[in-house]
């Protein structure tokens, strides 16, 4: 299954739904986040990758190109390339990490994004159980 | 070098030089001239690391380990190498080391090989495409090549999945940049090394390093021109510090100096130029009129254009951490400053760090002196001192008999001399350091001398020496002479050093704190680290516990320490402070114990509040100093502290 197609869209929806506790691994979160992956190829295209949570309990995952999740204003905006945002779906880059070598860019209160890194990473963990096709 | 030289050379085994390799620390000071013997030809000519006498120390032990095998560029490698000598002289001015005789049995071990055991390095589109933009010559895949970049932008233990590209001008880098981003592939610019050297060996190199990718090493950009009417120099970003002060001393200017391998544009941007001279010449971007920047998209850019969005402002709080460069920095144009024909240099002993401390203060906040700082015992002990054990001895002798432990020290003009002067009992003048100098081997062992017992049983045993009946005789005793310190090091490196130690400037201490050609002493077959960072000066007490607190952890984890450096900031309000730790960069349980302090202390740091660490000091120098060291930081919350280690232990990856 290709990473981010609308396929691998509706399995990583279910997976977390059934895997993520709201209160042990989410922390019971409330906030939302915006993934803009560029640099997708073959072509370079964008793609936008939304998902908010509420009280540990993930309400939204949302993909698409035209970049009308711009709109949902998320709480965090993260903005990187297609092999960033690999790197760290494998696990072999942490969410941090990534920020700190200014492999992507974040827009949002950063104090608040720390705590959110976690549940983030959680969610990140879970993901992987999908086979993936990078 | 000639043939008749290689024959008299004793041969070294390949095992004896993987010791010698192993025992080097990346100083980087093999890449330009500071002794006046010239540097490396083969480095020169092909500029990747391997060539330099560095790298093939790196390869020595990369091949040693079984990581690389030979292939074809090597044998380039070592045939590019007439074991001509040079850098056998700088290096063992500063580690006692030979790097000729790794590179002598490198040679041996590459003459010995089948060709069998040569590996062919396929190449790929990525490579091509770096070779569209820079030229052939200048990008490489090798394995070979890549592992000389060991411990200065490569962690030790990663797959050598990386290619090297030497651009020559800002139009590449931006190509580069472009390439890269389109081609998914991460990359990270290199210069001196000297920042990743010293966090190589910590936890720290996990952040700092390139996992894969592309290296960009910035050394072929060596533009430099002085320009004397406005008092500013345009360089490249292959420039060392050293080799811009030579070139503005040339016009009696100066320009604000920190570690002499460095490079002067990756220097300004990581950490604004920590600096002795900070308090009168300014910090972050106060050394620069303009820069040009490539920024992670491509984009060529310049602070200069007024078109722009503010460039000089950042993120405050703790949480803006980086560690990697927002932009590429290729050329800077920087601020120089003018020499005066008065200039001397002062020192004022010291047996505690209160008083140094509030002297340091008391000068800097009446911008007294153009250098100025708190030096400790053991910069002068390892500065001064030609080898490791007279540097052991010299801090004996210093610490249980003169109770000499920190000087300020000051480079002023004779009108700030005498300020200085009548604000303190005695000062050790220049011909009196000049003679410590000269004479080290003879000061180190005066060690349990009949003289310095005596010495030690005055009630002022620092005046007694510096200002008193004492002094003639410590001249006397010390026999100061090129020749006499030259007789420390290696015979046949014996005649080459004298006339080093003739040259005035060798003993000239206005000089030496402008060119710092001694500080890598600090990392001669062994490693240090500095965490610190500058500190508000309002409050003597809290800047004080914040030294003890790096002591304590010091002793608490039995690391060898001590404070290395105090300097005043913004006409002195606030003061940069690097306290060392020295341990064995081979030896794993010491490498964790700095891991662990380097991160302790930074948190302690935060939580004391009032200071920025160097860990938030780190990639902000492009920015103005007011923005990044104010509002002045508050101590962090419990809940800030639970969050800054979580920070840190992700980052880091480990559990300390
Ligand atoms: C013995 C010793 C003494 C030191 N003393 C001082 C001191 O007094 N003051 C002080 O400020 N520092 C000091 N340092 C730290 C170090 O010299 C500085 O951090 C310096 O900036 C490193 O320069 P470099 O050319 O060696 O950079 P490198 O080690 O090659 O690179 C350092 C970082 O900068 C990035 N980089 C390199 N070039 C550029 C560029 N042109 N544009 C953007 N990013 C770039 C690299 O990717 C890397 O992240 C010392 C280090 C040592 C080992």
């Amino acid at each position: 299954m290709k990473f981010l197609s609308e396929e691998w869209i509706e399995k990583a929806k279910k997976i977390a739904t059934e895997k993520l506790d709201p209160e042990k691994d989410l922390k019971k979160a409330t906030t939302s986040l915006l993934n803009i992956i560029e640099n997708i190829p073959p072509d370079g295209k964008t793609v936008y990758f939304y998902l908010s949570v509420k009280e540990g309990n993930l309400q939204e995952m949302l993909i698409n190109q035209s970049g009308s999740l711009l709109d949902k204003n998320a709480e965090f905006v993260v903005t990187g390339n297609y092999d960033t945002f690999g790197q760290i779906f494998k696990g072999e880059m942490s969410t941090l990490i990534a920020l700190i070598k200014n492999r992507v860019k974040i827009k949002g209160d950063k104090v608040k994004a720390l705590k959110f890194v976690k549940p983030i990473d959680k969610i990140n963990d879970c993901l992987r159980e999908l086979e993936t096709e990078f | 070098m000639t043939s008749d030289n290689v024959l008299v050379m004793e041969k070294t085994s390949f095992k004896d030089a993987v010791t010698i390799a192993k025992k080097g620390t990346h100083c980087g000071m093999c890449r330009f001239d500071f002794l006046g013997s010239g540097v490396c030809p083969a480095g020169r000519k092909h500029g990747f690391l391997a060539y330099w006498p560095q790298g093939r120390m790196e390869i020595v032990k990369q091949l040693d380990s079984g990581r690389v095998k030979p292939t074809e560029k090597l044998k380039d490698i070592v045939n590019s190498c007439n074991l001509c000598g040079i850098c056998d002289k700088q290096c063992n001015f500063i580690t006692q080391l030979r790097p000729e005789k790794v590179a002598g049995a490198l040679k041996e071990y590459v003459d010995s090989l089948d060709e069998s055991e040569i590996q062919h390095v396929p190449e790929d589109d990525i490579l091509h495409g770096l070779r569209e933009i820079v030229g052939d010559d200048w990008a490489t895949n090798d394995p070979i090549i890549i592992s000389a970049y060991t411990m200065t932008i490569l962690p030790p233990d990663n797959k050598l999945n990386y290619y090297v590209v030497m651009p020559e001008n800002t139009e590449q880098i931006s190509k580069i940049v472009k390439f890269a981003n389109k081609n998914n592939v991460p990359y990270l610019p290199r210069s001196g090394g000297t920042a990743f050297s010293a966090a190589a060996p910590t936890v720290l190199v996990k952040g700092l390093s390139l996992e894969q990718g592309i290296i960009i090493d910035l050394y072929r950009l060596r533009n430099l021109e002085i320009h004397p009417d406005s008092q500013t120099a345009t360089i490249g970003a292959g420039i060392t510090m050293f080799e811009l002060q030579k070139e503005a001393l040339n016009h009696k200017l100066r320009a604000l100096a920190a570690e002499a391998g460095a490079h002067v544009c990756s220097n300004i941007l990581t950490t604004g130029i920590i600096s002795t001279w900070g308090n009168k010449y300014g910090a972050f971007a106060d050394n620069f009129i303009d820069l040009t920047t490539v920024d992670d998209e491509g984009n060529i850019k310049k602070h200069s254009d007024w078109e722009r969005n503010n460039p000089y402002s950042t993120e405050p709080g703790f949480t803006n951490l980086s560690l990697t460069p927002s932009v590429i920095v290729t050329e800077a144009v920087v601020k120089l400053h003018p020499v005066f024909d008065d200039e001397e240099a002062v020192l004022v002993p010291f047996d505690n760090i209160r008083d140094a401390f509030r002297l340091l203060i008391k000068l800097g906040k009446r911008d007294v002196g153009l250098s100025l700082a708190v030096l400790s015992r053991k910069y002068l002990a390892e500065f001064l001192s030609p080898t490791i054990q007279i540097s052991k001895d010299f801090d004996y002798v210093c610490k249980n008999y003169l109770k000499l432990n920190y000087v300020v020290a000051v480079i002023c003009d004779q009108n700030d001399k005498k300020i200085v002067e009548d604000m303190v009992n005695c000062t050790i003048d220049q011909s009196l350091m000049k003679s410590l100098i000269l004479g080290a081997p003879r000061f180190s062992k005066l060690r349990d001398s009949e003289f310095l017992k005596i010495l030690s049983e005055e009630e002022d045993p620092l005046k007694a020496i510096f200002a008193g009946p004492m002094r003639k005789h410590l001249e006397k005793a010390l026999d100061p002479s090129p020749e006499q310190v030259s007789k420390v090091f290696d015979e046949d490196l014996q005649d080459f050093f004298k006339k080093v130690y003739s040259k005035p400037e060798m003993t000239d201490i206005v000089w030496l704190h402008a060119f710092r050609i001694l500080p890598t002493r600090m990392m001669r077959q062994q490693m240090f680290m500095g965490p610190g960072g500058a500190m508000w000066t309002g409050d003597e007490d809290h800047y004080l516990n914040w030294i003890q607190m790096f002591a304590d952890m010091g002793d608490k984890l039995d690391v060898e320490h001590s404070l290395g450096f105090i300097s005043p900031l913004d006409h002195g309000k606030f003061a940069y402070m690097e306290y060392d730790y020295y341990y064995d960069h081979n030896d794993p349980e010491e490498r964790n114990k700095i891991s662990k302090i380097t991160v302790d202390s930074m948190e302690q740091s935060l939580v004391m509040g009032k200071v920025l660490t160097i860990l938030n000091y780190l990639y902000k120098g492009i920015y103005r100093k007011e923005h990044v060291l104010y509002p002045i930081a508050k101590g962090i919350s419990e809940e800030e502290q639970e969050l800054f280690k979580e920070l840190l232990g992700t980052v880091l990856g480990e559990e300390i």
